[in-house]
Parts: C-alpha cells; structure tokens; sequence
C-alpha cells in the first residue's frame, strides 16, 4: 500500500524554509540599509576631521614669518588670534 | 639688533638718549652741552638767563639772540594756533599759583597763592625784527615747550639714524628701532608710576605727556598744579588728568597733550571730533580712553 503523504510534516518543512528565506531577506535589507548608515556616517566624521585639521592649525601656534605663499593667509589670521608676550619698553614718556 | 642708551640731568629732568646699534660718547656729550646751552638762555630759574633777562625788562625793548627769537615765534605761532589755550605769557600766574623756584624747594614748604592783577597773554608780545618787547608787570615762561623744542633742535647732533632722545617724557624716535618695527616706548600710569597705560611703537614720531599731578605743590587753598589755564590764570581744574600725543615734532606734542588736557572731558571731546589726534587720555577717576588714531601705534 502506497504510503501516503504526511501532510503535516510537509507543511512544516515549507514554513521552515519559508521562515529562513524571510530571514536572509530581511537580513539582506538590514545588512544594506547598515552598510548605508555606516559609509553617510563614515563621510561625515571624514568631513569633521578636515574641519579639525583647519581648525586646529589655527589656535595653535605659528610664527607670523612663515613662508609659503599658500599658507600667508591662514598665518595672518594665527597672528592675531595668537596671545604674544608684551613687549618690555625700551623707554618711557613719564607725565610732565 | 641690539641698542645703547645714556642719561644727564638737565632742564630739571632726566634726558635719556638711546641709540641702535651703537651710541658713541661723542654724540652724548654734545646733546648734552647743547641742552646746557639752551637751559642757560631760556631757563626762568637762572637769572642770568637771557629769558630772565628779558622777563625782568618786561615793558622795554629787548634786543634778542637768534635762539631766543626763533623759539618765541614758535611759541607764539602754536598760541595763536590753540586760540590761546596754550599761552607763554603765563609767567606771573605760575608764580602766583606759588610755583616761585624748583619743584623740589616749592614742594618743600606750603605756599600762598595770590591773583595775577593785570594778566597779559601772547597777543600783546611784539617782535620786531631783533626786539621783543612784552607788557609791563608780564613775563613768559617756556617751560615744557622749550624742552620739547630742545628735543628737537638736537635732531641734528644725532649720529645715525636710529635712536630716540626722551627729555624727560618730551621725545622724539627716528628710524625703526633695534629690532625693526619701531621703538617701544611706555606710557607712563600717572596713579601708578610703576605701570603704563599703554605701549607704543614709534618710528620718525614725537611723543609728549601733559599731566597735573607730576608737579603739584601745597598751597593755602589746598593742591595746586604747574599746568596754567589763560582764560582763568590759575592752575586748571580740568577732570582730566594726564594726555599723552603722539606728533611729528616733540614742541607740537607737548602743546597739544597740555591744551588737550585743559580742555577737560567735554572740550576735549569736541576738539578730537573735527581734529584726528593720536591720544591717551586719563581722567581723574583713572579712566583711559585711547582716540582711533592711537590705536595704529598701540602694541598692549
């Protein structure tokens, strides 16, 4: 006598499979929406960090004698936003 | 770069020369005599000066030296350009005001103050070709503005073309100091000698300072103070206290710092709105004000 299928377990193995292949798709989508998130973050602390190269340049010290022609504006403004030692009097208009 | 300086009294102050890189013992020692040789003639403390000479044959013609002739009409030339705020003619009221002899013998006692009885002021001076002739009973005083005419007279014994020759706070700096970019000068705190209210660099510029509280005296109505006002021939009662101007010539900074000052706050402030002066101003409650035309100069 032919067996006869077992229906209950074959529904089973389809839910099985169903449930997996559900799962990699939502992986797939969680997977790239990350990989997405992750390269928008990436350009962002990239940008962040360019700002920091200018911005840190220009609250540390520099001599106002630097030289290259590229780098003259930049300097003029460390110049001034720089604090320099006062200089000490060479002589002294005292009040007649 | 480096630089040398050296000082000798004269005038009653301190003179101190300073030169880059070098300052030979020649040039001082001429500046030197050359400041005697003007005290000489104009000091109002020697009687044997040709300006005390002059002063006590007030009411005659008076046969002047060139010296004596070329710095009265610079004297009455920057009178008549202050409209008279700044007066030679001042003699009797500073005597009046008990300021008789030096500071130093002035401050020594109490002095009486008495009333100049019939004042004179620059206009009624004459001169004529050699001959001075002043009212009776007046006198002049050169004071501050012979000094600073001094400092400027002995531009031409200078050697280089880098120094600065300072008469007691009346000076001049030439060339752009040791380390390039002009010499460094302080402005002296009058409330706190020690300190400066401001530092400046100078380069081919004057740089005088006016100020009532340097010399000042006791008196029998109280505290009195060298700097003359002509309209009320006594000491000024201006607010302010100290200015200080930076000018082409030391004779033109020293009358602008004294007229400045007695001006007060409020002609002071309607004088620098049509005139653009290079000033530093203290009133007597210590405020500073520093005019837009100072601030090119200031490095603190």
């Amino acid at each position: 006598m032919a067996k006869r299928p077992n229906r209950y377990l074959e529904a089973r193995m389809y839910m099985a499979g169903g449930s997996v292949g559900l799962l990699l798709i939502l992986w797939s989508v969680f997977a790239i929406k990350d990989r997405s998130f992750l390269s928008q973050n990436a350009s962002a602390t990239d940008g962040q960090v360019e700002a920091a190269a200018t911005a840190v340049p220009a609250a540390t010290a520099a001599p106002a004698s630097s030289s290259s022609s590229s780098r003259s504006s930049s300097t003029t403004a460390r110049a001034t936003t720089v604090p320099t030692a006062t200089p000490q009097p060479q002589t002294r208009s005292k009040a007649s | 770069m480096t630089y040398e300086t050296a000082t000798f009294q004269a005038m009653g102050t301190e003179i101190e020369l300073l030169a880059a890189p070098m300052l030979d013992a020649e040039t001082v020692e001429q500046i030197r005599l050359e400041f005697e040789h003007v005290e000489a003639r104009l000091s109002r403390f020697r009687p044997d000066s040709e300006l005390s000479r002059l002063n006590s044959r007030a009411g005659e013609a008076f046969a002047a030296s060139p010296m004596l002739l070329q710095v009265l009409r610079e004297a009455l030339y920057s009178a008549e350009e202050s409209d008279g705020l700044f007066d030679p003619v001042v003699l009797r009221a500073v005597e009046a005001a008990g300021y008789r002899e030096s500071i130093e013998q002035v401050r020594g006692s109490t002095q009486v103050q008495t009333l100049v009885r019939r004042p004179a002021t620059y206009r009624n001076v004459s001169l004529v070709g050699g001959m001075v002739r002043i009212p009776e009973g007046a006198g002049i005083d050169l004071g501050g503005f012979a000094k600073g005419w001094t400092v400027d007279r002995a531009v031409a014994l200078m050697d280089g073309d880098n120094w600065v020759i300072n008469a007691g706070g009346d000076l001049l700096a030439r060339g752009d100091g040791p380390d390039g970019g002009g010499w460094i000068v302080g402005i002296e705190d009058v409330f706190a000698p020690a300190n400066d209210v401001a530092v400046v660099r100078l380069e081919n510029a004057a740089l005088a300072t006016s100020s009532t509280m340097r010399r000042r005296w006791r008196t029998q109505d109280g505290a009195a103070h060298h700097l003359i006002d002509p309209r009320t021939q006594r000491p000024s009662e201006t607010d302010i206290v100290s200015v200080s101007v930076i000018a082409p010539t030391t004779a033109r900074a020293e009358v602008l710092a004294k007229t400045l000052l007695l001006r007060g706050s409020i002609g002071l402030t309607d004088y620098l709105s049509t005139n653009e002066v290079a000033t530093v101003v203290m009133n007597e409650r210590g405020v500073v004000t520093i005019t837009p035309a100072m601030e090119r100069y200031l490095v603190a």
